[in-house]
């Protein structure tokens, strides 16, 4: 049981230790902020130093200058596809070793009374293949980051089953919760790396059905704190042309530092309403083995926050692709009151509540009963349950 | 013919059912129909009611007319859902009988709107307007006076009808002049 008298202190030291961190960042804002309009600042030459740069942090490739773009205009007729998904996780201290992944979808039309398309898929998960990898000879249960990735993919094979679907005589997009950047790929030198292939080709291949379906695909990320703009204006900071981290000799203080510790969406906050930065994009090493899907990405004010939105090249490289992308998010999130609305049902249709949760259990437990299998909850679990005065 | 609703919550005296669609109840004080297995049972709509599918989700007002909010909102359509519930006065294995089947209706059976013809057969009977006027809900003088302006009008506005009704009523309300006129104020 939390005694919340004795971690009291603990916040308030907690809190006024992150007041004096925020104060220092907000000092270097303004200074990052007036970089982004430096006329000196050239883009030609901080395109050449990100390309020779090393450095230990993602760094944004420009396409252009900093420039902002105004809101464009919305089609009168559009379709906007999303999906979601929710889990329950294998547990061992359940009565049996499965787990199911939820996808909610949600297709809506707009400007043209059509019905809206609105479903769960629940899938359970309990062969070897599906529980288990080989890792160093020894049979490991998927858990953590393996888990999400696996429910990423369950969502984006659903989002491409469901474009194959879409009307084409209207325009429309197709959207994702979060990133596209499968950045839990990259770690190397494991015996994970065939079935972590797998994987990202089956996400890949669910990019290209979009593609080939001419829909494009986004994801939208409420809340980032991704530094990757930043980080190309501590770049253009560093007085050397081909600045080298590792061995940088500015000691402790280096130019950089002055704006370090601000976020992409904080440098970008003085974007009017409707407004997105223009393109960027990503660095990430799983990038590599993107190809053409190469995600890129803008950051967009839709009023209550500045959004990051992430796309493949073929959408972001495409004028009316990506002012379809543009003209969409904004407008959904107008809909949805500060969230997309088509996301925000999407994960109402996916999501698994405790009592489901316990629901399915129970389910699970009186069919192995009927069918004589037997079965036991382990000591921990059951103590969980009925705890002892 | 084609169903307008699927029960929901059953009883031995009435039903709930959702409409197929978003604001398409069968009206208020007209006749319908639902059969389980061999029993087809019969009843009286009596309240409808379009709200939230979700109890966790409140509906909220967005200051728009109807045609543009579920043209911005089209999601709105599955979120809402309209339910009519229904008094049972009656039932039918081979010829109609005017009290309560043995069972109540099956949840997720179909219910259909009655024919002109089974609107007949029910009203011929009277005795659904004991069930209506015994039944403990608000609007009971609505309710009957909707009920026999369905009988009449499947009766082909026959005088006959509406003076049979009234002669059959009138002692169930215990000679009530001003409840009696209430209700047939209501019908003509």
């Amino acid at each position: 049981m939390l005694d919340l008298h004795k971690i009291i202190d603990q916040i308030g030291s907690m809190s006024t230790k992150r007041i004096e961190g925020y104060k220092e960042i907000r000092k270097r804002l303004s200074l990052a902020q007036k970089l982004l309009s430096d006329e000196s600042f050239s883009f030609d030459i901080l395109a050449l130093k990100r390309e020779r740069a090393k450095t230990s942090w993602l760094v944004a490739e420009p396409t252009e200058g900093f420039k902002t773009y105004t809101l464009p205009r919305l089609p009168a007729v559009f379709q906007v596809l999303a999906v979601d998904g929710s889990q329950i996780v294998p547990d061992h201290h359940e009565i049996a070793l499965c787990y199911l992944i939820n996808i909610g979808s949600v297709l809506l039309t707009y400007g043209k009374r059509l019905p809206p398309v609105m479903e769960s898929h629940p899938t359970l998960f309990y062969s070897d293949e599906d529980l288990y990898f080989e890792y160093q000879g020894q049979k490991m249960l998927i858990q953590g980051e393996l888990f999400a990735l696996k429910r990423a993919i369950a969502e984006a094979n659903r989002l491409s089953k469901l474009v194959r679907e879409i009307d084409e005589t209207y325009p429309a997009i197709s959207l994702c919760d979060g990133t596209l950047i499968q950045w839990n790929l990259e770690s190397r030198g494991s015996q994970r790396e065939s079935w972590k292939d797998n994987l990202l080709d089956t996400f890949l291949g669910s990019l290209e059905e979009c593609r080939l379906a001419n829909t494009p695909v986004a994801g939208y990320i409420s809340g980032s704190r991704s530094t990757d703009v930043v980080n190309l204006l501590r770049l253009g900071l560093c007085p050397e042309f081909t600045p080298n981290c590792d061995k940088c000799h500015y000691g402790i203080n280096p130019p950089c530092k002055e704006i370090e510790g601000n976020t992409d969406v904080l440098l970008f906050k003085n974007l009017q309403l409707g407004e997105r930065t223009s393109v960027f994009f990503s660095k990430s090493k799983v990038l590599e083995k993107y190809g053409e899907h190469k995600i890129g990405f803008f950051y967009l004010n839709v009023g209550t926050e500045i959004v990051r939105v992430e796309a493949p090249a073929w959408v972001l490289g495409q004028e009316k692709s990506l002012n379809l992308l543009h003209s969409i998010m904004f407008d959904q999130a107008q809909k949805g009151f500060g969230y997309p609305v088509v996301l925000s049902e999407a994960h109402e249709l996916a999501v698994i509540k405790g009592t489901d949760r316990q629901l399915f259990f129970d389910i699970l437990t009186q069919h192995y009963v009927q069918k004589g299998i037997p079965a036991e909850l382990s000591s921990k679990s059951l103590s969980k349950r009925r705890p002892m005065v | 013919m084609n169903h307008i609703g699927e029960v929901l919550v059953t009883s031995t005296t009435q039903f709930t059912a959702q409409a197929v669609s978003l604001n398409s109840s069968p009206a208020f004080g007209s006749f319908v129909k639902t059969k389980s297995s061999e029993i087809t049972s019969f009843g009286v709509v009596y309240n409808i009611y379009t709200g939230s599918i979700d109890g966790n989700r409140k509906p909220m007002a967005f200051g728009k007319g109807e045609e543009e909010l579920f043209k911005e909102q089209p999601q709105l359509a599955n979120l809402l859902k309209t339910e009519f519930s229904v008094l049972l006065i009656g039932h039918q294995k081979e010829k109609y009988l005017g009290f309560l089947p043995d069972g109540p209706p099956r949840i997720h059976s179909f219910v259909q709107v009655c024919s002109d013809a089974e609107v007949v057969e029910i009203t011929e009977d009277l005795r659904y307007l004991q069930t209506l006027i015994n039944a403990n809900i608000g609007n009971q003088n609505h309710l009957i006076s909707s009920s026999i302006r369905a009988g009449l009008k499947a009766s082909n506005n026959s005088k006959e009808f509406l003076i049979k009704t009234g002669k059959y009523v009138l002692p169930l309300l215990k000679y009530d002049m001003d409840n009696f006129n209430n209700i047939f104020r209501s019908v003509r």
